[in-house]
């Protein structure tokens, strides 16, 4: 038997244009079709070519093996390369092509935080107010505009469903959105795209775990102002297409735990479709904290002398979760998340921030904290969970 | 029945929009449907000025939200049903009625604002019952929402707000109160010709409140409301308090016609449209443990007090 040589990869150096090396790996497998076509052809030039199997002298010199194949000899050193191209292939493109979450957030809605940025897109003008979370909010954005990623998935408990859970369907909406509890500070025209691609993966995905699920295809469709609020704080520009997922209310219909559950198995099978599209994405958990409101409203509703925190239960308890995030234990968050929400009537009942953990594969790294607030008596916190060791940071 | 009523009737029809969009889905979504038909008539041949709606399925934060936009118009779509379709809608509101009923209100210790927005959403229980039962809008209408947060005593002088506000103005009018009986709905998608109501228990319940509306004890049903609460509610919010809203505006007696029109299942939840007519006749006034109040003085901040 008689071998061609090899470079240090175990790659025959006798491929003429079809060599690689460590250097050019990437360019080869870009050029993937190509060298397939190429390795795939049978030896044509090759001097002497036998018609059946044996050993011939290549047009380069090298001695190899042939083999019959239906009518055609080919050589068994090109197609020894083409299998281990394509054993590289799927190894590599597999690697790069498994999707992933690039980004965690917990992005509280308030409408009031839009209302106070005074964006051209909302009709009331403000004032200002809520500043530390803006600011917060303010950073953040700027930190996911040095994060490559293809997609916003957002959980928000403003699309309220009991049958299921469901998913925006359709690749474009466009219209108004005015707040049903806070029309005078929220009316906000929006423009923005789907990934209904991903999304239909996502709800298949779901539907594969036992989850019930639908997908929204209505064009009248509202979009709720928890996404366009929590969307419009960390991308401003709207260059990203989105995907909502509505919160099915488990809570009102068993119970925290159930909530809780079932919150975890739509995350991991998000997590799944996500990895399946090979994209990169950041999810975001779209509500407050402890979410006790004030019922009546300052005339000025950015008069900042009336915002505090509706009890200080609310806040010891918004404070205690705040601190196991910044020390990475998240596991405990989610185990403690029934009763944090009952005793605070969090908006975590509506399980985002329980969705998105489980879809990250619970972190057990610090969170970064942005800010926290009160929002006419609601707790409220901008949080973030970057998985990436290297750009992680310590914010507050 | 007395000439001088403020309100002519009372309707308590469900929420869901299956009459409206889909009747031909189920024999029993068909029943509803002709039961609002026949009340759509009805409302027509009364004296009514106004159509005034407490919507269970417009919950506010913000103390009570009153509709005053005279002509909102949009193209309404349900979160979980959206589906079965669109819900377009042009309503005629009456402006002044809902400012007055905002004044009486707050002149009652509420808070209470009037809302007039380009395309705020008017929710999904208020759209179809305006559809249903007032096509043409033929009848002047105002919406008031649900607080979440609100109890009895505050929707008892909301109640007792709106009457204010009709006697002021000299109007008549029809109720419409838009809710569930039972509120539990199946949590998977389910073939329409299989609906049916999602238990027993709830179902029992659901009579026995049809019994009370047929009875006429309208106070009876006010007086029970926080037991039909824990019994067939989903715990969305603090409390049922669409009957309490219903006797207070209409008057908290037990002196009432009742007429069930239709009890039908609704994806499990319990859907009913009863119609309730202020009457001389009466099963009579029970002892009743609940407290009236006419003046809403806050929350009673019990914790303040310490150990007294």
């Amino acid at each position: 038997m008689i071998y061609p040589p090899t470079n240090s990869l175990g790659f025959p150096i006798s491929m003429g244009e079809a060599q690689i090396t460590k250097g050019n790996i990437n360019r080869q497998i870009a050029g993937f079709n190509k060298e397939l076509e190429f390795s795939m052809m049978p030896n044509v030039q090759a001097i002497k070519k036998p018609t059946d199997n044996g050993i011939a002298i290549g047009h380069n010199g090298m001695v190899s093996h042939f083999i019959l194949h239906g009518k055609h000899t080919h050589s068994i050193n090109a197609m020894k390369i083409f299998k281990r191209l394509i054993h590289i292939a799927v190894v590599i493109t597999k690697g790069m092509g498994k999707g992933q979450v690039v980004l965690g957030c917990l992005a509280p809605h308030p409408p009031h935080l839009v209302y106070a940025e005074n964006p051209e897109q909302n009709e009331p003008f403000s004032e200002g107010g809520w500043e530390t979370l803006r600011w917060g909010y303010n950073r953040l954005a700027r930190k996911l505009k040095k994060i490559d990623y293809d997609v916003m998935v957002i959980f928000t408990p403003h699309w309220a469903t009991y049958i299921g859970t469901h998913f925006l369907g359709l690749p474009k909406f466009s219209s108004l959105s005015v707040d049903p509890i806070f029309p005078n500070i929220f009316r906000y025209k929006y423009d923005l795209t789907v990934d209904v691609e991903l999304a239909q993966e996502m709800q298949k995905s779901a539907s594969d775990a036992g989850i019930i699920t639908k997908m929204m295809t209505n064009p009248d469709f509202r979009i709720d102002y928890g996404t366009i609020t929590s969307c419009h704080m960390l991308n401003p520009e709207w260059d990203k297409p989105i995907i909502t997922i509505s919160s099915n209310r488990n809570t009102h219909y068993y119970s925290g735990e159930v909530m809780n559950e079932q919150a975890k198995a739509l995350g991991e099978a998000c997590m799944k479709a996500i990895e399946k599209s090979g994209k990169k994405v950041v999810l975001v958990s779209s509500h407050s904290l402890s979410h006790r409101h004030f019922v009546t409203e300052s005339p000025l509703p950015e008069d900042m002398s009336r915002e505090h925190i509706y009890n200080h239960s609310q806040y010891v308890w918004d404070m205690k979760m705040i601190k196991m995030m910044r020390e990475g234990k998240m596991k405990e968050v989610i185990e403690i998340m029934p009763e944090y929400t009952e005793q605070t009537i969090a908006e975590t009942e509506a399980g985002g921030l329980t969705w998105m953990m489980a879809a990250m594969g619970i972190p057990n790294y610090p969170a970064e904290i942005y800010g926290y607030q009160s929002v006419i008596g609601t707790g409220n916190a901008v949080v973030a969970w970057d998985p990436n060791s290297q750009t992680r940071e310590i914010v507050l | 029945m007395d000439d001088n009523q403020d309100v002519l009737f009372g309707i308590y029809c469900p929420p869901h929009p299956h009459p409206l969009l889909a009747p031909e889905l189920n024999d029993g979504y068909k029943n509803l449907r002709e039961a609002y038909d026949k009340l759509k008539e009805r409302i027509e041949s009364s004296d009514a000025d106004l159509i005034l709606i407490y919507s269970t399925t417009w919950p506010s934060i913000v103390g009570h939200q009153i509709q005053a936009h005279p002509e909102p118009e949009w193209i309404h779509v349900d979160d979980d049903f959206h589906y079965l379709g669109s819900m377009p809608y042009k309503f005629n509101i009456d402006s002044e009625f809902a400012h007055a009923y905002r004044e009486a209100a707050e002149s009652r210790g509420l808070h209470s604002r009037t809302v007039a927005y380009d395309g705020f959403p008017i929710d999904t229980g208020s759209v179809v019952a305006l559809s249903l039962l007032n096509p043409d809008n033929k009848i002047p209408a105002c919406i008031v929402s649900s607080n979440m947060y609100s109890n009895r005593s505050e929707t008892m002088v909301l109640g007792k707000a709106a009457r204010d506000a009709l006697s002021k103005q000299g109007k008549k009018a029809v109720v419409v109160v838009v809710a569930s009986l039972s509120n539990r709905m199946f949590t998977e998608h389910i073939d329409p010709k299989d609906d049916k109501i999602h238990s027993s228990k709830d179902d029992e319940w659901n009579k026995k409140i049809l019994e009370f509306f047929q009875d006429g004890r309208l106070e009876d049903l006010s007086q029970l409301s926080r037991d039909i609460h824990g019994q067939i509610r989903i715990q969305k919010v603090a409390a049922y308090k669409p009957v309490w809203w219903m006797a207070a505006t209409m008057g908290q007696h037990n002196n009432y016609k009742g007429e069930v029109l239709a009890y039908e299942p609704l994806h499990g939840s319990g859907g009913a449209v009863i119609q309730l007519t202020p009457s001389d006749e009466s099963v009579g006034d029970k002892e009743f443990d609940e407290d009236d109040v006419e003046y809403y003085h806050g929350d009673r901040n019990v914790l303040d007090r310490g150990n007294l």
